[in-house]
């Protein structure tokens, strides 16, 4: 498949995948929107207690200046004809906060008022006279007809003037345009609360586009990365503290599979170069035979030799599978109460005669039991014994034992007296098809796979292997079971 | 005796009838699963070799319809899916052995004769090849009359050996029974127990009786 294609592929994919919930700058957009609103709200609200507030109580105390005012003035002598004065003078100098007076007598008839009052004001709107003019508790509030607002108080009076037939004091103030005041002032206020909600609507908006712009610009740096430019990396650019943390783990996970595929491509060169070798025998063997004719027995000959290569490749597949089916899951893992020494005495066992045959002593020794798989482990441990046989001169020696150790893990070390492997060629000694040069001639049937197997089957078991070596010494791998997990062992009681 | 053999493969069928006439067993070959189930079920086959992937309807669905119709004709199902999860679908449809390609004919061969020979094998206390004679009562092996000085492996070898004369026995398939290792291990060591066993078997006789199959394994006959 071609990269456009590969690439097309991606985008229509991302395309059809359905987003869950908003976008992240339409969320930042609303929270920023709300919380605006919010403490606009709040404070606009505070502010209009405030000044309504401050406003009554002025009112308030203005009626209450004017009544101790008018008291004072109608104890004087001349209080009659001063008040009638101040009721006219008064009220034509006052056009905005204007208050009006009325004096009863006892029988309830208006002595005196402002001019005009009695239209606007009946008596009767009052409240019942109260000594108490101080506080606002005697004070009521009214609305006339027409929309105009008066607080209205009432105190008993005690008054010279009037022939002393004066008893009560009427007062009303005029607060409508306070009220008015009040109103524009609330209108004014809200328009502020809106105007504030769209602002910072807008500002969200603008804000968290721009806080995720480094998003769109690594979406941008992603997409361009493909299956052959896996070595673009996105950190080198400056981001933001926040998606630094996200750059590294993307680009870590870009370095892990830039190495898995660079180790497929080399894997997939070595197995193709691992089965060009049998096959060549084959090709070559059959085109020889073929070339003339030849007796039953040369026939025979050629046939047998190449089941040998058949058989290598057979066993070339298996492994492979093996190892494939490993990567992949646990399948195939059975596990089982293993007495490791048992087992070590067999595998031993079948491979005395080839060690015997090479003149090589094999010991065995120390005991252990555990959970794992039995075929797996005789695998691992004769695919070690196999190798240590192959690589130990006439002469030497391979010990296979077993120790469990104090946390119930257990140990297998298979140590031979061999040629020992160079230690640049070491940490290379897992991978698949990977074969010492100089050990190739000593096995040409060998498909550079044993020792892969052997760690796949150590990673099922949880464990591992490590190996030492010292060239012309000997080389010893040690095998680490840990005490089956849980997992394993909930396996074996379900089984 | 009549087989019935359904593989898409041409070169597999070919073969395969080539190897059974040479057993003297006779064979049709069905190149797809529909062809295939219209035989069995109209033919009387004493087994059938059945390919999983094929053309039309796979070996699964045959051996389903065969066990459905209520035909009991044994299959032994020929193979490249090996996992075991394969393994065990073929044998709880109805399949009455599986075997993964690539395989070597002899072990088909093998198994084909277990199956047809699924009556109670005989345990006789004593079986004998030409002049070696091997005591299971006693677990003692002569030959010519003089007593085999063999060890229990070498014992167990020659007892697998002796039970099916003429039988080849692939190297995989002696150290599986014998030693338990059931994977494809070095094969090379199960050339040096042999050698080690003829060398006491036949090496000091004339006629020869453990013979190796190049490349495929060892037999046990009188030539």
């Amino acid at each position: 498949m071609s990269l456009k294609n590969d690439k097309a592929q991606l985008r229509g994919a991302a395309g059809v995948i359905p987003s869950h919930g908003w976008s992240i700058a339409a969320r930042l957009t609303l929270h920023y929107t709300l919380s605006a609103v919010l403490i606009l709200t709040v404070i606009t609200i505070l502010l209009y207690w405030e000044v309504a507030d401050n406003l009554k109580r002025r009112k308030e105390n203005y009626i209450i200046d004017e009544i101790s005012m008018l008291q004072t003035m109608l104890k004087e002598p001349d209080s009659e004809t001063k008040m009638k004065l101040e009721l006219l003078l008064e009220h034509e100098a006052r056009s905005r906060l204007r208050h009006y007076v009325r004096i009863l007598d006892a029988g309830g008839n208006t002595l005196m008022e402002n001019p005009g009052m009695e239209q606007l004001i009946p008596a009767a709107a009052f409240p019942a006279p109260t000594a108490d003019y101080g506080t606002r508790k005697g004070q009521v509030l009214w609305r006339t007809k027409k929309g105009r607002s008066y607080i209205l108080n009432s105190v008993p009076a005690e008054i010279r003037g009037f022939n002393g037939d004066a008893r009560v004091l009427q007062i009303a103030m005029d607060i409508t345009s306070l009220e008015a005041f009040l109103d524009q002032f609330r209108d004014k206020l809200a328009a502020v609360l809106l105007l504030g909600a769209g602002g910072s609507a807008v500002a969200g908006a603008v804000v968290a586009r721009r806080g995720l712009l480094p998003l769109s610009r690594m979406t941008k740096t992603v997409q361009k990365i493909t299956v052959n430019r896996l070595n673009e990396r996105i950190v080198p650019e400056h981001w933001p503290s926040d998606l630094t943390a996200f750059a590294l783990a993307f680009d870590s996970m870009l370095d892990r599979l830039e190495d898995s595929f660079a180790g497929l491509s080399h894997y997939t060169g070595n197995l193709a170069h691992e089965l060009r070798t049998p096959i060549n025998n084959l090709m070559v063997e059959a085109d020889v035979a073929l070339s003339r004719t030849r007796t039953a027995e040369e026939y025979q000959r050629v046939l047998g030799s190449n089941m040998e290569e058949y058989a290598r490749l057979s066993r070339m597949v298996d492994s492979l599978l093996f190892l494939a089916r490993a990567d992949h899951a646990q399948a195939g893992f059975s596990p089982a109460p293993i007495a490791v020494d048992g087992e070590l005495g067999k595998i031993v066992e079948f491979y005395s005669a080839v060690a015997q045959d090479e003149g090589v002593r094999v010991a065995c020794h120390g005991t252990a039991s555990m959970l794992g798989d039995p075929v797996l482990f005789r695998r691992a441990v004769s695919n070690l014994l196999s190798n240590a046989l192959k690589y130990t001169p006439e002469g030497g020696a391979v010990v296979v034992s077993a120790r469990q150790e104090g946390d119930g893990s257990v140990l297998v070390e298979v140590r031979d007296t061999g040629c020992g492997i160079d230690a640049e060629d070491l940490p290379k000694i897992f991978d698949r098809f990977f074969r010492v040069s100089s050990m190739r001639q000593m096995d040409p049937q060998g498909t550079g796979l044993g020792l892969s197997i052997v760690k796949a089957i150590m990673d099922l078991h949880g464990g591992r292997v490590d190996i030492t070596s010292r060239p012309g010494r000997g080389t010893s791998v040690l095998l680490t079971f840990p005490l089956a997990t849980d997992a394993v062992v909930r396996r074996i009681a379900s089984s | 005796m009549r087989i019935l053999i359904v593989e898409d493969e041409d070169k597999t069928a070919l073969h395969l009838k080539k190897g059974l006439a040479e057993m003297n067993i006779v064979s049709d070959v069905s190149p797809n699963g529909i062809d295939g189930l219209a035989l069995a079920v109209k033919g009387d086959y004493d087994l059938i070799l059945l390919d999983v992937m094929l053309p039309g309807i796979d070996g699964w669905e045959v051996v389903k319809r065969l066990r459905d119709g209520g035909k009991m004709t044994p299959v032994i199902f020929l193979t490249a899916r090996d996992s075991v999860d394969d393994r065990i679908t073929g044998l709880r449809l109805g399949g009455d052995d599986y075997l993964a390609k690539p395989f070597a004919f002899s072990e088909l061969a093998a198994r084909i004769q277990t199956i047809l020979r699924r009556s109670p094998v005989l345990q006789p206390d004593l079986l004998r090849v030409a002049d070696l004679e091997v005591n299971f009562f006693a677990h003692t092996a002569m030959r010519g009359g003089k007593r085999l000085d063999l060890t229990q492996k070498e014992f167990a070898l020659i007892d697998l050996l002796i039970r099916r004369p003429g039988e080849v026995f692939s190297r995989s398939r002696i150290a599986e029974r014998i030693w338990n290792m059931d994977f494809n291990s070095d094969m090379k060591v199960v050339d040096v127990h042999m050698r080690n066993l003829r060398s006491k078997v036949d090496d000091p006789f004339e006629i020869k009786l453990i013979h190796a199959v190049r490349g495929v394994g060892y037999v046990l006959e009188e030539r």
